[in-house]
This record gives structure tokens, sequence and C-alpha cells, in this order.
């Protein structure tokens, strides 16, 4: 993984990539398993926010995990 | 207890160009259930997504207490929706479920004792029937004002649909309950107003529901 110089290059792709492959989720779940999302509707969670604080903690998880393998090699 | 009321005003939905709704009054109250009717497609289900607030139309107005809330399922302890499908995620335990929805299990099996043996077990260990019956009570027994239930009676045995329909009754002392089913003889039984949807997407609050139902084609 290009964790070092070519960082910066990597970041917005990997970003693009990400906001693609989550779109592409919310369209299939939508259509596919819309009743589910009743589940989180009813516990007063928006089905923005759902998505939104699940691609959160996703790209958190990444640079959390890329921070960890940069000081591994530091 | 002061009455509460949740009314669903001027909704008008359209989709591609084809009207579902244009002009439907609904009015529900703690203390009274209301029964909703209307042949397939006349929009019943859009109604209750629309005035839980996940659905959005070209126009609709829900009012709590006469206050406008544009998405009242995202206010605290007003409301609560059954849709026509399972909505529970089926690896998750039934106390879980419980806990996360802030329902008394034990009230649950003092209403319904055989699912007593499901308390550890995940959703998907139970039958389609039970499944239905959990999931309607982890709605009508939720801590909150008001519950729409989009056919609660389907796919439950007649003998628990009489217990459901005791249920019913017994909670609407505490909240107001919006019921949309088929079986309109239950929903008859069970509702303090009654309004029929007719096309195209109109309400009516019927008076005298048995005989008006027949005199606008619901029944023969």
């Amino acid at each position: 993984m290009p964790v070092d110089k070519d960082f910066h290059v990597f970041l917005p792709l990997y970003l693009l990539m990400k906001i693609y492959s989550d779109a592409m989720i919310w369209w299939y779940l939508r259509k596919q398993n819309a009743a589910r999302l009743f589940f989180y509707s009813n516990l007063g969670i928006s089905e923005l926010w759902l998505y939104l604080s699940a691609f959160a903690i996703d790209i958190i998880a990444f640079l959390l995990f890329v921070l960890y393998i940069k000081l591994l090699l530091f | 207890m002061t009455t509460q009321t949740l009314e669903a005003d001027s909704m008008w939905l359209e989709f591609g160009g084809r009207k579902i709704l244009q002009s439907i009054y609904l009015k529900m109250e703690t203390g009274r259930v209301t029964g909703l009717l209307g042949r397939n497609g006349t929009g019943k289900s859009s109604i209750l997504r629309m005035m839980f607030g996940t659905l959005r139309g070209q126009n609709q107005s829900v009012r709590y207490n006469g206050h406008f809330i544009s998405h009242p399922y995202l206010e605290a302890g007003l409301v609560r929706y059954l849709p026509q499908s399972p909505f529970a995620p089926k690896d998750l335990k039934v106390l879980q479920l419980c806990k996360m929805y802030k329902v008394c299990f034990a009230e649950m099996i003092n209403y319904f004792p055989e699912l007593e043996d499901y308390e550890r077990e995940p959703v998907r260990h139970l039958s389609g029937g039970k499944t239905r019956l959990f999931e309607t009570l982890l709605i009508l027994l939720s801590p909150v004002q008001f519950v729409l239930l989009d056919e609660p009676f389907t796919h439950i045995p007649p003998v628990m649909v009489e217990q459901l329909s005791n249920v019913i009754t017994e909670l609407k002392k505490q909240k107001g309950i919006l019921i949309s089913d088929h079986s309109y003889k239950n929903v008859l039984n069970l509702s303090d107003d009654t309004y029929l949807i007719v096309p195209v997407g109109r309400s009516l609050l019927l008076k005298n529901p048995e005989s008006e139902l027949r005199s606008l084609g619901y029944t023969s």
C-alpha cells in the first residue's frame, strides 16, 4: 500500500472509489431490502445518517490502519 | 390522561405522473383505534409511510396536537411503524431486539407465553407466523404514543389474531393505534373510527362502516 510519499495521490482515488462503491451498496439495499431500513427508522435513525455514519467509520478505520502501518515502518 | 392527536392532511402523492393520493385526511387519537381500509393499490401503505415520515410526497402535512412535524419518526417517543415485510435483522436475538426497542420481554410473554422459548434465539429461528407476531408486538409494546400497523394479521393463525386483537384493545388505553389490513372484519371489530380509501386517493370517514363498505363496492 502506498502509505509513504505517494499517499497524497492514493488518498483522493481511494475516497472516490469508496464513494462510488458505497453509493452502489446504498442503491442495492434500497432496491432489494427497503423494508429492513424501517428497523433503523423505528429507532429514530434516518437513512442518510445511517449511511453517512457507516461511511465515516469506514474512512476513520482505514486512516487509523494507515497510521498504524506508518508507525510500524517508522 | 389528556388526548393526543396525530393528523395526516393534504397528502398528495404521484409516481411518474400517476396519481396515488390526492385528498387525504386522517386523524388518530390516543385511546382510540383507527382502521384504514381500501382495495389493493389505493395507497394505504403510502399513507402510513408518509405519516411515519419516510416517504415524501408532492405535498403532505402531518400534525401532532396541531403542530406540523416534517419527519415524525425522528421525534423521540412519538410513533413507530410496522411495515408489511419483515424488518428485524435476522441475526439479532429476540431479547436484544426488545432491549433496543425498549420493550419489556416479560410483558410480551405475558400476552403470548409461546414466545418465551425464543428469548435467546435469533429471529431467523422463528417461523414466518411467529416472526410476524413478534415484530407486531415489538411495535405495539414500544414506548411511543402512536403506532401504525400495516397488515398486522397477515401470516398469523386465527387463534392468535383473536389474542392479538385483545392486546390491541388493551393497549389502546395508552396509545393511538392505526390498523390497515385486508381482514376487514377484524379491523371493523377493533376500530373506533374507520376510513376507506377510494379511487383516486381520497379518504372517507365511515359513519356506518358495514353498509357504506357495501354501497361503495368494497364488500358485496
